[in-house]
């Protein structure tokens, strides 16, 4: 009898050595994005642009980052996750490389916005993959390990930024940071890919098969739980997107003025690093299921975002409120790429995580313009984060709808297989 | 009567000439500019405008306190201190007046409470820039108000360096707050050694532009050479004088920046091959060693991932 294929997670031994990558590249690339706005009003200064034009550069950045997604999906399963990310890191460092030459405004677009939102593309998703696929015991705690180097990265790279700008000017600085990329490539050298074997069972004798090569699945779309979990994606990311932009501006409007504002971004960051590592140890105890975990913390992030207005100017409300905030994002991150193997299992984690993405960015496009216009219409910042907890509590249904349809399908695999053994059993007593 | 009569017509020249002291004092204490209206022979007659006044009363209730005072034009100045008085509560206790730390000794006076205060008022002519300055009234023994007099503070300068490329252009912006009054104009200077020297626009090369707003200065300096760095200097220029800033600029070469990007190119392509080397000679050992020990890492690792999936019951264990 065939059975399934099955990569072997090695769970531990070189996976730390994958994770202590992968640390790496999430921080050489999301941490570099998180910090394009040191570079903000230097190039708006130096080109005497206006700041939307200058804002472009970044959702350009971003929305690369997003659309490449399945490309880069498929393309990892066509090569390696060692051979994208290599390409990945040398398309960031050529993108910065030619940023620092200053050539022209449109150039500046493509440079840093397209070869920079490509590249990321092209790092951050295979060493996604490439934990996932080392781990299956330890999957949560490696994957939140690995995604809170974004964290670590992007509090270091504030200052230092800084101080490249001050030395040698947002060119030179551009140019050590393309450098500082390159180091993507030394991370997807220590990506040593994995061997996938399968397995036939044929009356006592093992056989070794070599690899089927895979195929970018975009029929995974055809399952119902895959399909409500990228409607739960768009939900999430609109609700997600939205307080960062907003949390200042609301501090200022309710009347806390000086560092206190800057302080409280700083507050939520290191929440978020807080969450991502305790959340990932949480959901690794097994004490629930990943999905089950993910539904009570995007309700509770819901709820906490729609009482944070009503904190008024009560700092003492705003920083704890923000602070739980914090935290509970860094445990959605946590947790809903982890998930997805739950979903689609781990041969079709790289479609599934392609196709994630690229719908996540609608709902990063969407959610704050649209919450952009609400302050407008309503004159005020609350409107902001009555959406944003909507947009969230609204996502969590779909999570349990999606846990649900996993749980029953678990159910009925379970029951086809005692059923097909039994029938085996039955066969060779005859 | 003729002794008299003299004395009289002594009087009225005395008179005469006391007055004509009198006006050639008040054409020295000139507001505007002066301005040229006889014909070239002829010493410019000023203008009698009267000068303008202003008042500045302070209430001194702790033992320090400081004013800013911003003065645009040429004006007298009255300055008032009120303190109200420490626990002793003397009935007169003795003031002054000191600027820039220097007592004017004139200004010695024995100061009554008054309504619960003690005041001490002076008045200053304020024309030009030295007259600028910290000017105190000093309560004896302890209690003090300074006023800082000067010329409109500038707004917001860059206080770190300006970094510039070589055959870059740089700009340089010096801005007045909207809420100051306007400068009646802008200049710029760089310092050469200890002076500054003015900048003109019409010096060789045509390096340089300058673009005079009302509230704003900008200065452009093309095709930058490492000589152009140091110290720039932006006046304001009002009737009292010029409010300064300065802005420091720095020219580096592409070199500089070079430096450490090559640095990490190599040290990316030494680890790049490190661990790629490491890894050949790695797996040719693994190679040697480990095609009889395959098998049974495979069955292993397939109950390792049974035993790991939820609750997944593990009916794959072949039963023979």
């Amino acid at each position: 009898m065939l059975e399934s294929r099955r990569s072997c997670p090695p769970d531990g031994g070189y996976g730390w050595v994958v994770v202590l990558s992968a640390f790496w590249v999430m921080g050489l690339t999301a941490a570099v994005l998180k910090n394009f706005g040191l570079f903000f009003l230097d190039i708006q200064r130096h080109f005497g642009i206006l700041a939307s034009t200058t804002s472009w550069i970044t959702s350009c950045t971003i929305a690369m980052f997003h659309i490449g997604a399945p490309a880069a999906s498929a393309m990892t399963l066509l090569f390696s996750q060692r051979v994208v990310i290599v390409i990945g890191g040398l398309l960031c460092a050529s993108g910065m490389l030619l940023a620092s030459l200053d050539l022209s405004l449109p150039c500046l677009y493509f440079t840093m916005g397209i070869l920079q939102g490509t590249g990321i593309s092209f790092s951050w998703i295979p060493a996604n993959s490439m934990v996932s696929h080392y781990f299956v015991r330890w999957r949560p705690i490696a994957y939140a390990i690995a995604s809170s180097g974004e964290c670590v990265f992007a509090i270091i790279f504030g200052p230092f930024f800084q101080w490249l700008i001050e030395t040698y000017s947002w060119q030179g600085a551009l140019l050590i940071i393309g450098g500082l990329q390159l180091n993507i490539c030394v991370c997807g050298a220590l990506m040593r890919p994995l061997e996938t074997t399968q397995n036939t069972v044929d009356q006592g004798a093992t056989l070794l098969l070599p690899k089927r090569s895979k195929t970018f699945q975009c029929s995974l779309l055809k399952k119902p739980e895959l399909l409500l979990y990228i409607v739960f994606a768009i939900l999430a990311a609109a609700g997600i997107f939205i307080p960062p932009l907003f949390l200042v501006p609301f501090a200022n409007h309710v009347g806390l003025h000086d560092y206190w504002p800057a302080s409280i971004l700083s507050l939520v960051a290191l929440a978020d690093l807080m969450g991502r590592l305790i959340c990932g140890w949480v959901a690794n105890m097994t004490l629930f299921r990943n999905l089950q975990l993910l539904t009570v913390v995007v309700s509770l992030q819901g709820v906490v975002l729609m009482l944070l207005p009503i904190s008024h100017n009560y700092l003492g409300c705003i920083m704890f409120l923000s602070f739980v905030y914090g935290f509970l994002f860094g445990c959605v991150v946590a947790i809903h790429v982890t998930s997805i193997v739950d979903i689609v299992s781990l041969e079709g984690f790289d479609s599934g995580l392609g196709l994630f993405m690229l719908f996540r960015s609608i709902g990063g496009c969407v959610g704050p313009p649209l919450a952009g216009f609400l302050v407008d219409q309503t004159g005020n910042y609350s409107a902001a984060f009555y959406l944003s907890g909507f947009c969230l509590i609204s996502s969590a249904f779909f999570v349990i709808l999606v846990d649900y349809l996993v749980q029953k399908k678990e159910a009925n695999q379970t029951e086809a297989d005692t059923d097909l053994h039994f029938s085996q059993r039955t066969e060779q007593q005859k | 009567m003729s002794a008299s009569y003299t004395h009289l017509s002594c009087q009225l020249l005395l008179l005469l000439m006391v007055c004509r002291h009198v006006n050639t004092k008040n054409t020295t204490v000139i507001t505007e500019p002066p301005v040229e209206t006889s014909g070239p022979n002829t010493p410019p007659v000023a203008p009698l405008t009267p000068l303008q006044t202003g008042q500045k009363s302070v209430v001194l209730t702790g033992e320090n306190h400081t004013e800013k005072v911003e003065v645009v034009n040429p004006v007298t100045l009255n300055l008032e201190c009120a303190w109200t008085g420490n626990n002793k509560r003397l009935p007169n206790i003795t003031g002054y007046w000191t600027k820039d730390g220097k007592t004017i000794e004139t200004s010695y006076s024995n100061i009554q409470l008054q309504n619960g205060r003690y005041y001490l008022r002076r008045e200053f002519s304020i024309m030009n820039e030295e007259d600028l300055g910290t000017y105190s009234c000093i309560f004896d023994p302890k209690a003090k108000v300074d006023f800082i007099l000067a010329a409109p503070y500038l707004g917001e300068v860059r206080d770190k360096p300006i970094v510039s490329y070589v055959g870059d252009s740089v700009v340089m912006i010096c801005k007045m707050d909207e809420k100051k009054p306007k400068p009646l104009s802008w200049n710029w200077y760089k310092q050469n050694g200890t002076n500054k020297v003015k900048i003109e626009v019409d010096s060789p090369g045509h390096r340089y532009k300058i673009t005079k707003d009302e509230k704003k200065a900008k200065l452009v300096v093309h095709n930058l050479t490492e000589s152009d760095s140091g110290l720039y200097y932006c006046g304001a220029v009002y009737g009292i004088g010029t409010s300064v800033g300065y802005l420091q600029l720095r020219v580096i070469t592409y070199f500089e920046p070079l430096k450490p990007f090559i640095g990490i190119l190599v040290e990316v392509l030494v680890l790049v091959a490190v661990i790629l080397i490491y890894e050949k000679t790695g797996s040719k050992k693994d190679d040697q060693s480990g095609a009889e020990g395959n098998p049974d890492q495979n069955t292993n690792q397939l109950h390792g991932e049974n035993a790991a999936a939820d609750g997944r019951s593990s009916t794959r264990q072949r039963k023979v």
